[in-house]
């Protein structure tokens, strides 16, 4: 683009690019193409959405119980954090509408510091279901009765909150060394700092809570049992339990063969009755789900942050004003669609029974 | 705009600078936000996936000259018709008109300066590189062999490295072609100039709109059922793995509710190339605008409702295929609009067979045959018997090679001279035409043959074995066809490479191509040749875009101009001297 054009153009906004005719055509090209996007995440999810539904269809007793294994206060509280960041975007937004500097800039790093919470009660979450053996269909190996161990987790967790929170401030005294000069840099390292630093309260708070918990449990005695009877068998057993069900997968051809228009819902129910619902390793598909879902989501959590460090980057050196927020904006509405995921996964997974 | 002084120095007339030479070092491609740059760079990746695919189709092609295969054994068999397959779809045919004539040309037709997100559209070409090279990662690794459709268990069974590679190949992919879409959508939607409505668009412009409606819609569930994929292969979730619990129909559900509608992300662009290039070419006005335009519309919605069709034999339920067959058929009626209208335009029309025209003629033929095949297999009965049979290799080889592809090339020789400011030698174009015309049949119509015999797809040999019995008259005739489809195979490969040649010979030998050559009324002839850094000094004025009787042959220039603002009367000192 040679000098002459600029020239040409200076009555422009200076963040409005070459090609658009008017400040607002570029506003509404930039919002259309962010809700095109949000309608391609909503159609990724579905993805998994649909698996969910078609695996809760044929198994609604393994989704009822596996999800027992969820904690809801976690899941709730994360709901709480992220329902926060959504207003404190809103507000952000409309900050950034009226011109208000400092409401934008607390408000945007509000919504980081709730993004980094929810991402450090998530690796609680995550850390103690892998000590436990509550993983994916490939890796399940809970057995029912045998009571890991998790005190060295809780440990581990403990002291991971501690160097999140070390990496935290230390990035806080970073952008303070490194963005001396620039304000935009500052802000940046500020904002991550501070999201790191809501990562790590996240990750001590559930850690504490979690742990409280634990002991509540133990020393009343109760822990669901609910995997019992498959279990029972104990893991020695599992390959003579395969073998069974292959036995049942030979029967079930010839029952296919009997009653071969039924519905579409037959496949899965002879699936079902392949594997056993109550099959000792099946409860793994439900946590395939679960850790799909809920790592996608933390993905777009993730990115959420990395783009609200620019955001803040930018609004720090005051580039957003009363006719230039569609970055925000954009962003805002982003952020909004990753929180209401949220509001679906929460009661799909925790909430089951 | 201010003349610089190298424009001075050439004269006002012929425009100095353009987009080719505005700025010539490689980190001005490499980093361009220009349309119609990111267009070319494309262009260059999708035509050497052709190359790349087209071999392998060869080596298909030869190692069937013998019944018990000539060339590989049965997994390298496996390998090359999956990269073959792989390759032309994902890297070849999905971007091939939108990402190159549609990057090039979408924003030219909307008189605009470049496409909305131009940083979006750079992305999305490295994007499509990235992709291209996991594929070429999965090519290396040699064991890619689970056909390009990953269908489960296959896929979760078969080596992983490759599965994984390809798979993460395409996810990417995705997100290019789902960035391609968006911008198209988000350009068309928001940049229009001030007079053209919605219904004063080229068709093209319609094609390219339900494409990436399309591609918006149906690429993310692609991009989650190949992540889903992935972690099947290597970690075992249990959703599509028979062996984990899973569901290996959910699987085909989740891809064919992309692929299908991902066919119409390959045939939608080349109708708007069709629709655009044959009123120009029988200079009158295109037939049924409002019915092309909305049949696209159409199709891109129906295509969503037809996913099962893939799986007539995956037992899927009984209710469930007869109303997807239903659906099916439903997809013909805005195709029929389309193709009749065509016909309606050509109907007493001043027919230029130019080399495009031939390519446009050869496509209406090919994707006629494609679709009117398609009803045998849209059929309960008739696809139980042709399911996975060389019928319908032969069918989407009509409807993607004979449709998308043919439509891709007629519409590059239309506008390499806009592209590139040459002519090309119009002979020899014709020429290629007419030897990937008759290639083009001689390959895949002996395969509708070929499938109604029981030949299926994706053998490695068909001499007779275990499973795959074949009596000795049947093994002549297999033998027969398949030497015929290989016959055919090499005068099509030599008809693409002579077109080809063509074009790039063009580059260096071609005489200078006029502003419009072939008299189109679409806002891209009003340009520059080769259009200029920003397309337009100002803003063009719209019309009708298939009224051409606004424009004269200008014997002079070698291509038509506007006609000089006709005075009622004309009276002799009001003629224009010279």
């Amino acid at each position: 683009m040679s000098a002459t054009a600029h020239a040409d153009e200076h009555q422009h906004h200076r963040f409005q690019a070459h090609h658009f005719e008017t400040a607002e055509q570029q506003f509404q090209a930039g919002k259309l193409g962010m809700w095109l996007f949000l309608a391609t995440e909503v159609l990724f999810f579905s993805g998994m959405f649909c698996a969910y539904a078609v695996f809760r269809a044929a198994h609604p007793e393994v989704f009822e119980k596996a999800a027992e294994f969820l904690n809801p206060t976690l899941g709730a509280a994360n709901t709480l954090v992220l329902l926060a960041s959504s207003l404190s975007v809103a507000w952000a937004v409309r900050c950034a509408q009226l011109g208000k500097q400092s409401g934008l800039l607390s408000n945007l790093i509000f919504t980081m510091v709730c993004a980094g919470i929810f991402m450090g009660v998530k690796a609680v979450e995550y850390s103690l279901k892998w000590k436990e053996g509550l993983l994916w269909r490939g890796k399940f190996t809970w057995t029912d009765g045998a009571h890991p161990d998790l005190t060295s987790t809780h440990e581990m967790l403990y002291s991971f909150g501690l160097t999140l929170a070390g990496i935290g401030a230390a990035l806080i005294v970073a952008g303070l060394i490194l963005g001396a000069k620039s304000v935009g840099t500052r802000w940046a390292f500020f904002a991550l700092g501070a999201t790191v630093l809501g990562a790590a309260g996240g990750c001590l708070i559930g850690n504490v809570y979690t742990a409280w918990e634990q002991h509540d449990e133990q020393t009343h005695g109760e822990h669901s049992e609910v995997f019992e009877d498959a279990h029972a068998l104990g893991l020695e057993e599992v390959a003579e339990e395969e073998v069974h069900a292959e036995e049942a997968e030979s029967e079930d051809v010839v029952e296919g063969q009997t009653d071969a228009e039924a519905p579409a819902a037959t496949v899965v129910q002879e699936m079902a009755a392949e594997y056993g619902g109550e099959g000792p390793k099946f409860p793994g598909v439900f946590f395939s789900i679960y850790y799909a879902m809920t790592g996608v989501h933390a993905i777009h959590i993730l990115a959420g942050i990395g783009v609200f460090v620019w955001i803040v980057s930018r609004a720090a050196r005051g580039h957003f004003e009363p006719n230039y927020y569609g970055p925000v904006e954009y962003t805002g509405l982003y952020w909004h669609l990753v929180d209401l995921i949220w509001i679906y996964l929460f009661p799909l997974l925790y909430l089951i029974r | 705009m201010i003349a610089t002084p190298a424009q001075l120095e050439h004269g006002s007339d012929a425009p100095a600078s353009n987009y080719l030479n505005v700025n010539k070092t490689i980190a001005s491609w490499a980093f361009t936000l220009d349309h119609k740059r990111i267009g070319i760079m494309y262009l260059v990746g999708i035509a050497v996936s052709l190359l790349l695919g087209g071999l392998f189709a060869m080596a298909v092609r030869l190692h069937l000259w013998m019944p018990e295969g000539a060339l590989f054994n049965e997994d390298t068999y496996n390998q090359v018709f999956t990269l073959h397959g792989a390759i032309m779809v994902f890297l070849f045919i999905i971007p091939s008109v939108p990402a190159s004539l549609g990057n090039f040309f979408l924003p030219i037709m909307l008189g605009a300066k470049d496409v909305a997100f131009p940083r979006m559209n750079l992305a999305s070409f490295y994007l499509w590189v990235l992709g291209a090279i996991f594929f070429l990662a999965a090519l290396l690794m040699t064991g890619l062999d689970t056909g390009w459709t990953f269908y489960t268990p296959y896929s979760s069974e078969t080596h992983t490295a490759p599965v994984v590679a390809a798979t993460m190949g395409v996810f990417i992919l995705g997100f290019s072609s789902i960035f391609t879409g968006l911008n198209f959508v988000v350009t068309v939607n928001t940049m229009r100039p001030p007079g053209m409505t919605w219904f004063k668009m080229p068709l093209f412009l319609w094609s390219i709109y339900s494409t990436g409606i399309i591609q918006l819609l149906a690429t993310p569930v692609l991009g989650i059922t190949v992540l889903l994929l992935a972690a099947e292969a290597t970690l075992h979730i249990g959703i599509f793995d028979p062996k984990y619990g899973g569901d290996p129909v959910l699987f085909q559900h989740f891809f064919w509710f992309y692929s299908h509608p991902a066919v119409y992300i390959m045939i939608l662009p080349a109708m708007g190339v069709i629709s655009e290039l044959l009123p120009v070419y029988c200079r009158k006005h295109i037939f049924g605008y409002k019915f092309i335009a909305l049949s696209s519309v159409a199709i891109a919605l129906l295509g969503f409702l037809v996913w099962g069709h893939h799986m007539f034999v995956s037992s899927q339920s009984a209710l469930a295929t007869v109303i997807f067959s239903g659906l099916t058929f439903s997809v013909a009626i805005p195709s029929g609009i389309k193709v009749f209208n065509w016909l309606a335009t050509m109907y007493k029309g001043n027919i230029y067979l130019t080399t495009s025209m031939c390519y446009v003629l050869s496509f209406l033929f090919l994707f006629t045959i494609g679709g009117l095949t398609g009803l045998h297999l849209g059929s309960l009965a008739t696809d139980i018997a042709l399911h996975d049979t060389y019928f319908v290799v032969a069918h989407f080889h009509y409807v993607m090679m004979g449709g998308a592809l043919i439509a891709f090339i007629a519409g590059l020789f239309h506008w390499w001279p806009k592209m590139f400011g040459v002519m090309y030698n119009e002979f020899w174009g014709r020429i290629s035409a007419l030897l990937v015309f008759v290639g083009f049949n001689l390959t895949f119509f002996p395969q509708f043959y070929l499938g109604s015999l029981g030949m299926p797809r994706r053998y490695a040999s068909y001499e007779g074995r275990e499973g795959f019995p074949v009596s000795a008259e049947l093994l002549e005739q297999f033998t027969r066809l398949h030497r015929v489809s290989t016959v055919g195979a090499m005068v099509l490969g030599v008809g693409l490479f002579i077109a080809a040649g063509v074009l790039l010979a063009a580059l260096f030998y071609g005489r200078k191509a006029p502003r419009n050559p072939w008299g189109g009324a679409t806002l891209e002839w009003t340009c520059a040749t080769p259009p200029i850094h920003h397309n337009f000094d100002e803003t063009p004025t719209v019309d009708d875009p298939y009224i051409y009787a606004n424009l004269e042959w200008d014997p002079d220039e070698g291509g038509f101009k506007p006609k000089p603002p006709s005075t009622p009367t004309p009276s002799p000192e009001h003629q224009p001297v010279g």
